[in-house]
């Protein structure tokens, strides 16, 4: 989880640094005077304030619901990294820190809040040396030296002890189990912004705490069993249909709504198991196997004890597949939860199956497009490979899982490239991202069988474009324009157009391809179009060798002999 | 043939040749009856004879080499040099012992020859060789598979040419080595296509008094050497009860691992030069060529992904079954790029303009610099960085970017947002900036300008707007209407004959103007982002209803597939009993009633995804203009600002003369110039101290020359 959006970091610190302000509003010019809001210190660098920063890094602070210290820390690292670029013509106005008195006296948001404002100070404070230089010495992720530096002279013994007192006190109230994590969450936060750690919580006051979340989602899932129970008996048994929906009507209500209940629950779980790292088992209890039996078979139509009968690929269905997975996914916490099936032999190949339906009906959808109307074609294939993308991350399936099936999807748009008319390959190449995330392909191998096909693609459509018969004169940019086509997708485009000038003309060893030599053979005009596209100095300066185009012009001149 | 490689190997004398001559005359395979005899009659041990076995088929290779390169040249397919390096080379091979490889396979791999052409050569000598030659040109197999025939696989291929086969589609050569043969003691002895596993099978006539020795013998027989089992794992197979119908796996090779070739994928624009405005005879739009791209610092730029080792593999026949090698590269760069510690990545140091250049170095630049002129060469120069060009703007051609240094301005466009510097002059320009300008001189052209304008010599037949001041120390404005806020300074204003000019003082044209722009966007904007968010309801809306529905069709659904399911499943209980198909036309209804439930429900499905990209693609729109219309507010503000720091300066400088019936206006007053006047500052005042007193054009005597 990021706390801090990139793009909006940037976007801040361009305007905090005044940095796509033109330069006479800032600094003036002979006989104009800058304009006020831009103060400067002695040396005339622009004045920022870290005031502004924290109160920024607060403020997106504020919007996460629930932030755990650890990507607390890293959205201060992440501040402090894009900060510090950018930096060198500012002059950071710090202020002073907040003392140690303050911060003790403030309630555990403050703290949180002062303590980081000291760090942000610390970091601004240093990030600066007197030349105007950026020393970037304390910027690292853990940021442990530059809590040490934030606290040094003080001593915080007092506040986590004061922390750690108020935690406890907290626990022994009676409350909803859900509150206390806030607290522990908080106590955590302060511990480590004061450079120290959050004690290992006593044994009973967990036991009190996890007994509290077991009798809360035990009572859910028994609701959640009996619906499900009613759902199948309704389905086998009503055999008037308008009845049948009207009854699937109500029990779709009151699904939802124990659902809603389960998610939230499962929100607080989940944050639970991270504070105190602890397995789902510990914190859901007897429940956790139940609750996910019952998870699989409304998500995953898996019905209990004939999981080894469910045949997800040949009985589901595309449309069931898509219907479930978008109803699991407007209960986000339930969704994290059912990631646990892939690792656990009853649910995994259910799981699996899951996709690989997904992933077969893809290869399908590509395989069967004839791109007659591109446009609406490849919006629908966009639109399935953001679902599968969504299901992809959301489901948590991993890199290495299903490498044939993703192999396959590859394979298929790699076929499609090969497929589509060169005035469309644009679209379908912009896809290629898409195609990428959908089947996990993080080091862009695909890239290889892309750039294979884009050369093969540039050959095939210009033998189409041969048979057209045209005058050299008038094929020359019609080939001009097909090899850009296809070149622009290419990066370096030079490597396409020496590429395909080694495969498809000639080269050292082979002084004239087999491919040439069929148009030399078959239509000499054609040919001779190629070559002068190839010999155009003006035209090939940058994209091919020196000498592939001198020997372009050689062929061109013995080819015109021959004729 | 093989008998006088023997010979010639003094592995046979002249008598055992002649004998062996003799053993295995009326064969139907001379070449595989004598190497069973030699072997049979222990005269060439095992060894020897994998040997003599692997010339035989180098020696054929070469032949048939010749036979088909010969054709090949003779339908022009190729060149006689290529040939004749071709030989050369297979004879380095076979001299080196290494086995030579059937050179229609190497041409067809290395794109010499398309398949169309490999056929046709097949072809011709199909028809014009004679049916011996072809014999002879085809009695061999590849050389990858020298080592260890069997007798059977000796039988295919001189019964099969590889010549007549097709070269595979993939670029291996790819041998069948699938055999099936029994062995002495009722055992089969089964090998794979690929060569990679042997097993064996124990027949009715079993004979458990066989030997793991004996049958690893007879493994040798069949020049099977590697991945063998272990002694112990034979007996095991010897005392089993079973193996009768599955198969024991005696001898496994270990398989190739091809590698991948390390490979640069770059996360920039390496080729900005678009040519995206080509029209349909090919013409490239060269004005327009794309945006010079430009990055931030601590971007990635390029990433390598490193090669992965091929490992050969091996066959039960101990031959090396080879994998193409793999290529390894390097990232490289230049200044203003850092590669990570790994050395797999580049990122920018600092903030500018990257580049690939022709040797493959990564470099990031501060300053674009156009070489030369901006024409159809460069395109319009779109960037976001300061610019420097070294040659003319020409005409029709636009220059946008930061800070501009140009050397000339031929009729083109500048934008920039900081100053702009024309080392020489401009002539029938457009410069807008919101910073100043410096020209030698400025001809018929129009400039609008935040800060201020310093001329060298001569502004003529033109245009100016700025906020600061106009100055022109040692030169004259001529024929040209300017509008200055900090007044004018020049040595002429106007000449004799030319038109005169107007002159407007002290009042900011240029900002008025760009806060009138800046209004306009910005109801603009306002307008635009109500209509998103109206547009962004109505598909949430959409959505939310089409959801609605889909819960419905896929209950039904659900209904369908159960029935259809309940319905097999009686079906398969009745066909036990009556064996006959009795819910066939129900089945079919159901199927054809899932298959259109499912097509409407995954059409809704598709509707959903249609409002749920359109709803984010709109949501992303409204986030920018939200953020564009934040920065036109804080624009605004900051024009206004600008506006009270820097008010008008009504005055004019004017060291030389003032020619008659040039206009001075100020903010409120106008005067027309009667008679010529030289050396004075024209002012604009009011009448007198006076309450009420109107503002008036005066002229004073410059005391300061």
């Amino acid at each position: 989880m990021t706390i801090l959006n990139d793009n909006k970091l940037k976007k801040f610190r361009e305007k905090l640094y005044s940095q796509k302000v033109p330069a006479l509003f800032q600094h003036g010019g002979k006989g104009l005077n800058p304009l006020k809001k831009f103060k400067k210190d002695e040396s005339g660098r622009p004045i920022v304030k870290t005031q502004e920063i924290t109160r920024f890094f607060l403020g997106e602070i504020e919007k996460a619901d629930f932030v755990f210290p650890d990507p607390y820390f890293d959205g201060l690292y992440t501040l402090f990294n894009v900060m510090s670029k950018g930096a060198e013509p500012v002059s950071f106005d710090c202020g002073f820190s907040i003392s140690q008195e303050d911060i003790q006296k403030a309630d555990n948001k403050t703290t949180i809040e002062l303590l980081t404002t000291n760090i942000i100070i610390t970091f601004f404070n240093t990030l600066k040396t007197y030349q105007g230089n950026v020393d970037r010495t304390l910027l690292a992720p853990d940021l442990k030296d530059l809590v040490t530096k934030s606290i040094a002279g003080r001593d915080y013994k007092g506040l986590v002890s004061n922390t750690l007192t108020s935690l406890t006190k907290s626990l022994e109230e009676d409350k909803p189990w859900g509150e206390y994590l806030e607290d522990i969450n908080d106590t955590d936060l302060i511990c480590r912004l004061a450079g120290s750690k959050l004690p290992t919580m006593k044994k009973e006051t967990l036991s009190a705490i996890i007994a509290k979340s077991r009798r809360e989602i035990l009572g859910y899932n028994e609701i959640f069993t009996k619906l499900l129970h009613t759902r199948e008996q309704t389905a086998s048994k009503e055999v008037n249909k308008k009845n049948y929906l009207k009854s699937m009507e109500k029990i779709d209500t009151a699904t939802f709504g124990v659902l809603k209940k389960i998610d939230t629950y499962l929100v607080s779980a989940h944050r639970l198991m991270r504070i105190m790292d602890l397995s789902p088992e510990v914190v859901i209890g007897k429940t956790d196997a139940t609750l996910k039996q019952n998870l699989i078979w409304l998500f995953f139509n898996g019905l209990p004890d004939k999981l080894e009968q469910t045949d997800i690929l040949n009985h589901l269905g595309i449309a069931t597949a898509r219907y479930r997975l978008n109803l699991l996914f407007n209960f986000p916490a339930i969704t994290q939860y059912c990631r646990v099936f892939k690792s656990e032999d009853n649910y995994n190949t259910l799981y699996f199956d899951l996709f690989r339906l997904l992933f077969r009906e893809l290869v399908k959808k590509i395989n069967d497009l004839d791109l007659e109307d591109p446009d609406t074609d490849l919006r629908l294939l966009k639109q399935y490979l953001t679902e599968i993308h969504r299901a992809v991350d959301k489901l948590d399936l991993e890199l290495n899982d299903l490498p044939e099936d993703k192999q396959a999807v590859r394979d298929a748009y790699t076929s499609l490239i090969l497929r589509t008319e060169f005035d469309v390959i644009d679209v379908v190449l912009g896809l290629c991202e898409m195609v990428c995330l959908a089947t996990q392909d993080q080091d862009k191998e695909i890239m290889v069988a892309v750039r294979s096909a884009l050369l093969e693609a540039g050959f095939s459509t210009l033998e189409k474009y041969a048979k057209e018969g045209l005058p050299a004169d008038r094929a020359k940019p019609g080939i001009k324009k097909r090899l850009h086509s296809y070149a622009v997708h290419y990066k370096p485009q030079r490597e396409f157009y020496s590429s395909f000038f080694r495969t498809y003309v000639g080269s050292g060893p082979r002084p004239v391809s087999p491919h040439l030599n069929q148009f030399i053979q078959t239509n000499k005009h054609f040919a001779a179009a190629l070559l002068m596209v190839f010999s155009d100095e003006k035209a090939m300066n940058d994209l091919i060798a020196d000498k592939q185009i001198t020997h372009a012009a050689e062929l061109l001149a013995s080819l015109r002999e021959k004729a | 043939m093989l008998e006088k490689i023997a010979l010639q190997k003094n592995l046979i004398t002249k008598d055992q040749c002649l004998q062996a001559l003799e053993a295995c005359r009326g064969a139907k395979n001379m070449e595989l009856a004598l190497k069973d005899y030699f072997v049979t009659q222990k005269i060439i041990p095992p060894k020897q004879m994998k040997h003599l076995v692997s010339t035989f088929y180098a020696l054929k290779t070469m032949q048939k080499n010749n036979l088909f390169g010969t054709v090949a040249m003779k339908l022009g397919m190729v060149e006689k040099k290529l040939f004749i390096e071709e030989v050369a080379r297979q004879k380095k091979e076979f001299a080196e012992k290494r086995q030579p490889k059937f050179i229609g396979e190497i041409w067809v791999k290395k794109q010499v020859l398309t398949r169309e052409q490999y056929q046709q050569i097949i072809q011709y000598n199909q028809t014009k060789s004679t049916p011996a030659k072809v014999q002879e040109a085809t009695a061999q197999p590849d050389a990858t598979n020298n080592d260890g025939q069997t007798n059977e696989q000796l039988d295919r291929e001189t019964e099969v040419s590889p010549v007549d086969t097709q070269p595979e589609q993939s670029d291996e050569i790819v041998h069948d080595y699938s055999l099936k043969q029994d062995l002495p003691g009722g055992l089969i002895l089964e090998i794979d296509a690929q060569a990679m596993n042997a097993f064996l099978q124990k027949k009715d006539g079993f004979k458990d008094t066989i030997t793991p020795s004996e049958i690893l013998e007879h493994l040798t027989e069949y020049d099977i050497f590697f991945g063998i089992v272990k002694e112990n794992d034979l007996q095991g197979f010897i005392d089993s009860s079973g193996f009768k119908t599955n198969k024991f796996k005696v001898a496994s090779g270990r398989k190739p691992k091809p590698g991948k070739n390390a490979r640069i994928e770059y996360y920039f624009d390496t080729d900005h030069l678009k040519a995206g405005g080509m029209d349909e005879e090919g013409n490239v739009d060269f004005k327009d060529r794309g945006v010079i791209p430009w990055v931030e610092e601590g971007v990635l730029l390029a990433e390598k992904f490193p090669m992965t080792e091929a490992v050969q593999g091996r066959n039960i026949f101990d031959q090396v079954v080879e994998v193409p090698l793999v290529t390894d590269t390097t990232l490289r760069f230049k200044t203003g790029v850092i590669c990570s510690e790994d050395d797999l990545k580049l990122f920018s140091e600092i903030s500018g303009h990257p580049k690939l250049d022709l040797s493959g170095n990564i470099q990031v630049t501060e300053t674009f610099v156009a070489p030369k002129d901006v024409n159809y060469q460069t395109g319009h120069l779109d960037y976001s960085g300061n610019i420097v060009v070294k040659g003319t703007l020409k005409a029709g051609f636009m220059v946008r970017g930061e800070e501009v240094r140009i050397n000339t301005v031929d009729g083109g466009d500048i934008y920039a947002k900081g100053d702009v510097i024309i080392i020489n002059g401009a002539n029938d320009a457009r410069i807008y900036t919101r910073g100043n300008i410096k020209a030698k001189f400025i001809q018929n052209s129009e400039i609008f300008c935040l800060g201020n304008l310093t001329v060298d010599k001569e502004i003529v037949d033109s245009r100016i707007e700025t906020s600061g001041s106009v100055t022109i120390p040692n030169g004259e404005v001529i024929s040209s209407k300017i509008k200055c806020n900090k007044g004018l300074v020049t040595r002429h204003l106007g000449t004799d004959k030319s038109v005169p000019n107007v002159v407007t003082l002290g009042v900011d044209a240029f900002t008025t103007k760009e806060l009138k722009a800046i209004r306009k966007k910005i109801a603009a904007g306002e307008q635009k982002a109500i209509k998103f968010r109206e547009k962004i309801e109505s598909l949430k809306k959409d959505t939310s209803n089409l959801r609605q529905a889909t819960t419905r069709l896929a209950h039904e659904l659900d209904r369908a597939r159960d029935e259809g399911l309940a319905l097999q499943k009686k079906q398969q209980e009745l066909k036990k009993d009556t064996k006959k198909s009795v819910f066939k036309s129900q089945i079919q209804s159901n199927n054809a009633l899932f298959a259109r439930l499912d097509k409407d429900l995954n059409r809704y499905f598709d509707r959903i995804e249609k409002n749920e990209s359109l709803k984010k693609t709109l949501t992303a729109e409204l986030e920018q203009l939200e953020d564009r219309l934040e920065d036109l507010r804080y624009e605004m503000d900051s024009f206004n600002e600008w506006l009270e720091e820097n008010p008008g300066v009504p005055e004019a400088v004017v060291a030389g003369r003032i020619s008659p019936g040039t206009v001075v206006k100020g903010r409120r007053a106008t005067r027309e110039i009667t008679e010529m006047i030289a050396n004075v500052k024209v002012k604009e005042t009011l009448s007198s101290e006076e309450e009420g007193a109107q503002p008036e054009i005066r002229i004073h005597d410059n005391i300061k020359r």
